[in-house]
């Protein structure tokens, strides 16, 4: 088997756990595998944000999820990531979410569910989980929803509650014109359920933030969100 | 298949583990281990029917294990070659005659009228043999070396000793003599150019020679785990390897390709010029491959390489599994290389202490199969020991071998430095045995507890793997319970022995109660050297010690020593040094300046005179002779009367007809169950008034094969016979093994061979 980033073969590691029992082979060989980052601990409770090594925690809600909490933009239960936004994973996620690469789920599927398993072990039974939509437009040129590959590897049912206006992309915008924007997204079917949101990547929050919003106030009882970075 | 090499080599071995040992629930185990493998989608199709097919392939293979014995015994010559490497030592020459039929006759010829003819013996030559084949002798007492089957293991069958030069005559010779000869000519080189010390090493190290080592240092290295550094292993050869590496590279002689090519060469050649050991042959195979692909930059996992070897090894001769310098070093090179993760990134120090500690638990049932006991403290004389090989031992001898080559007149110096640096350090080894080496005497145990303790391991090197400190204590723990466990395994056992051991012409007699409440010992015969002067250790290591240690016995309470024969106490100094002996009884007409006064300090000495009783828990000795001074040692032996396990015993040392004339007259009413005959049967003793008085259910003879003496007498055996008495001998039964119960009834009677 070869990986499915490099493209290199994929041999079984052999020692005292596998030498009976052999590992099933990981999608990812060793070498890119070990540059992906996990997100080990989640410095601040709300967004999973993990500081830098060395850094400070002063409090255990980060700046900026502390000012959505004092000006009551905080709509998310709390969100948990997979991975770091490092040098090995931007260009898997581009490749994989731009360039239709869609084999690459397959990397990114065993570290999805165990991280579902680490972090949301408490979640409600009846939880749903929700992909943060596409545009049609976007659908189209991308021919798939990253979210919505993401939330089918989890073993929730998925339901698309959500519907998004077509816009400017994101990955496009400035983190001020980001955090201004008018909400994107529209009402599809409204839910009693709680929900966890699913998106690929968390960069500034205010996406999932304004999905919970909208969420909310049709009255779903809680929200969280889920990515596979951030 | 890369990657997956070891599956095969675990499914081969264990294949075979359940042929050799008939146990077929492992084949249950493969075929559910493939069917996991293969539902849990570990391995594909391929593998599972590739498994499954060697599983079948292999058992096939070893279940005709039998060496050909297709031998025409009637006749007297016969046609053959020599087919491997002809062993030349100071006036001994063996080698292996293989008969047109393929079967293989060990000849061994004690070169004393320094004939020439022995000379044209070369390998692949055509021979003609005249003698009579023999089977080799099985070993005769529980717990000693099976020579008959470490033959058969190199599909030996027969063995052949040569009065006569003239009996084996030979022409010709193969490609193979040449390079084995290089290997003579080298080691005569080696000796004529070295001191002895200095050369004893060099053809240890090098050449695989060991015969010129000390034996004293060679025990000591045994004592300590220490042994794989005497012999050829595979540090050694990866040691070579760098060291010639270094020489042709770092001096520019080659390029680093052609250096490459030229080790590959040479470690194709050097397990002949080595003496072939089968570690040699694993660690060169293993460097050719893994030089090879790196020369053509291919990657491979030493996994593989290894499983690879293994099998190959495993096909090519049925015979190798079974040897223990072939179990030794693919058990240590594959769990260690299993354990590579934990050996990565740390400090050399602890490097060197978890090489060790690898090794040590991984070789720890095998040490105790062959040896019977475990030196748990080896381990601290290892870390040291084994950096000073292989930084200084190791390229210092090189280094003379090398200077050797290109000026001798160096060499002086050098061999006078090598010399003080090795001695004193060999003198601080051997010194540490004599004050520290306390064994830790397990005995012989029941094959079970070894899958278990593997099985224990595998979990220990597991959870050292994955950090889980939780696990690694509970299966530390359980390894060395299990270790107390079989320590203690003695001392729950309700069955006590009387072992007559066959220690040829001699007594040795080995009393173990129930629950070890106690081992009494009647004489422990020794044996002479060749001038029938010299006293041999013989005797001691090959038959007493090996029974005792198998036992699990380091610790005699009593020793009983009827009289100052060498054939009764010869082995007694080793016992001492070797034993704690508690308590020896002798009669006062001992004569103790046959025993090392030093000795005898470390134990209590009693003198017990006729009509004294001596007292040992449940157990009363009575000591019916001597009462007066017989003026003679064989008739001045103690006499013991004893009830053990629901039997009266009477044990009689060397009296003679003169003296049971003395004890019947004392104790006219002396009836016993069992007679140990005295002085072996000799037509002296046991006069037919005695036998017909005593009236035993059953008579010991412990007597020599074919013994100079004539023992045991026709008279004597047909005096046994007028009396009905059944007589067991060691000269043809080997030891005699007297087992019974706690429970009041009488025991068993079994003999070592049918």
């Amino acid at each position: 088997m070869e990986c499915v980033w490099c493209n290199k073969k994929i041999y079984p590691n052999v020692t005292w756990s596998t030498f009976l029992y052999p590992e099933k082979l990981a999608p990812l060989c060793h070498s890119c595998q070990g540059e992906l980052r996990w997100i080990e601990r989640a410095d601040c409770i709300d967004c999973g944000r993990q500081y830098k090594d060395g850094a400070k925690k002063e409090s255990n809600r980060c700046q900026d999820c502390n000012r959505r909490r004092e000006t009551s933009q905080q709509f998310l239960t709390k969100n948990r990531s997979v991975f770091q936004y490092n040098e090995q994973l931007q260009p898997m996620i581009t490749k994989w979410k731009y360039r239709g690469d869609y084999c690459l789920i397959e990397a990114f599927r065993a570290p999805v569910q165990e991280g579902f398993k680490t972090y949301f072990s408490d979640l409600n039974a009846d939880t749903i989980a929700v992909p943060i939509p596409l545009s049609p437009q976007r659908l189209q040129e991308r021919a798939f929803n990253q979210a919505e590959a993401i939330a089918q590897l989890l073993p929730l049912p998925t339901c698309e509650l959500l519907k998004r206006v077509h816009g400017e992309k994101q990955s496009k915008r400035s983190r001020k014109e980001r955090l201004e924007a008018s909400n994107p997204f529209q009402l599809f079917k409204s839910t009693n359920k709680p929900v966890l949101l699913i998106d690929d990547i968390y960069t500034t929050g205010t996406t999932l933030q304004q999905a919970a919003e909208i969420l909310i106030q049709s009255g779903c009882p809680e929200v969280s969100s889920y990515t596979l970075a951030r | 298949m890369r990657g997956y090499w070891h599956l095969f080599a675990i499914a081969s071995s264990i294949s075979i583990i359940a042929i050799t040992f008939k146990s077929y629930f492992l084949y249950g185990l493969i075929v559910l281990w493939i069917y996991i493998l293969y539902r849990r989608q570990r391995i594909q199709t391929f593998h599972a029917l590739l498994l499954i097919g060697l599983t079948v392939l292999t058992s096939l293979y070893y279940s005709t294990t039998e060496v050909s014995t297709t031998i025409d015994l009637s006749q007297d010559s016969f046609t053959g070659t020599i087919p491997s490497p002809v062993e030349r030592k100071e006036n001994l020459t063996s080698l292996v005659f293989q008969t047109v039929d393929k079967t293989n006759i060990q000849v061994t010829y004690f070169d004393d009228d320094g004939s020439n003819l022995s000379q044209t013996w070369k390998t692949g030559a055509d021979c003609q043999l005249q003698g009579i084949p023999q089977s080799p002798q099985p070993s005769t007492n529980p717990g000693q070396f099976n020579f008959q089957k470490y033959l058969k293991n190199k599909r030996i069958s027969h063995q052949v000793i040569l009065r006569d030069s003239n009996n084996l005559t030979c022409k010709g010779e193969n490609a193979l003599e040449k390079i084995y000869n290089t290997r003579n000519i080298g080691i005569n080189n080696v000796n004529d150019s070295f001191s002895q010390f200095t050369s004893s090493w060099i053809l240890a190290l090098f050449f695989g020679f060991d015969e010129q080592l000390d034996d004293r240092i060679v025990t000591v290295f045994e004592h300590w785990n220490l042994s794989h550094l005497l012999a050829i292993s595979g540090l050694h050869v990866g040691l070579i390897t760098g060291l010639l590496y270094f020489l042709l590279v770092k001096t520019s002689i080659l390029s680093k390709e052609k250096a490459t090519s030229v080790i590959v060469i040479f470690l194709f050649l050097y397990p002949f010029i080595s003496g072939g050991a089968p570690s040699v042959w694993r660690a060169s195979l293993m460097t050719i491959t893994a030089m090879t692909m790196l020369r053509f930059r291919k990657q491979g996992s030493v996994v593989d390489i290894v499983s690879i070897i293994f099998l190959v090894c495993v096909f090519f001769d049925k015979q190798l599994i079974y040897q223990l310098g072939f179990q030794f070093s693919f058990l240590v090179t594959s769990s260690l290389i299993l354990s590579r993760k934990w050996l990565r990134r740390t400090s050399k120090a602890k490097l060197i202490v978890r090489i060790s500690l690898i090794s040590m638990f991984t070789l720890l049932p095998l040490q105790l199969l062959h040896f019977y006991y475990i030196n748990p403290f080896a381990i601290l004389l290892n870390i040291v020991v084994v950096p000073y090989y292989s930084i200084l031992v190791m390229p210092f001898l090189f280094l003379l071998l090398f200077v050797s080559f290109i000026s001798p007149n160096a060499i002086t110096f050098l061999d006078f430095l090598f010399q003080s640096m090795h001695q004193p350090m060999l003198q601080i080894i051997t010194s540490i045995d004599t004050h520290l080496f306390h064994p830790f005497v397990i005995g012989k145990i029941p094959l079970m507890y070894i899958w278990i303790y593997y099985g224990l391991l595998i979990v220990l090197f597991y959870s050292i793997e994955k950090h889980q400190k939780k696990l690694m204590v509970i299966s530390v723990s359980t390894v060395c319970v299990l270790l107390l466990w079989l320590e203690f395994r003695p001392y729950i056992d309700e069955h006590g022995t009387v072992t007559m051991l066959d220690v040829g012409q001699g007594d040795a007699i080995v009393i173990e109660l129930p629950y070890r409440e106690g081992i009494i010992m009647i004489d422990a015969a020794g044996t002479l050297k060749k001038d029938f002067q010299t006293p041999s250790d013989k005797t001691y290591k090959q038959i007493i010690n090996p029974f005792l240690y198998s036992k699990g016995i380091d610790q005699i309470d009593i020793m009983f020593l009827s009289h100052a024969d060498h054939d009764h106490i010869g082995s007694v100094p080793y016992l001492l040094k070797n034993f704690d002996v508690n308590h020896v009884v002798t009669s006062d007409f001992f004569d103790k300046s046959m025993l090392p006064n030093a000795l005898l300090q470390k134990t209590t000495f009693h003198v017990a005179r006729g009509q004294s009783i001596v007292d040992y828990r449940d157990l009363s000795f009575q000591v019916l002779h001597p009462v007066k001074d017989m003026k003679n040692r064989n008739d001045n032996s103690l006499v013991l009367q004893a009830r053990i396990g629901q039997l009266n015993w009477l044990f009689t040392g060397d009296i003679s007809q003169e003296t049971e004339q003395v004890i019947l007259k004392r104790n006219p009413n002396l009836k016993v169950d069992v007679l140990k005959l005295a002085h072996h049967g000799s037509k002296d003793s046991s006069a037919e008034q005695f036998i017909n008085q005593l009236n035993p259910k059953i008579a010991l003879i412990s007597v020599g094969r074919d013994n100079r003496y004539g023992h045991p007498a026709e008279e004597v055996l047909q005096r046994l016979k007028n009396s009905e008495t059944p007589v067991l001998r060691t000269d043809r039964q080997g030891a005699i093994i007297y087992t019974y119960k706690d429970n009041g009834e009488t025991g068993t009677f079994s003999t070592f061979l049918p």
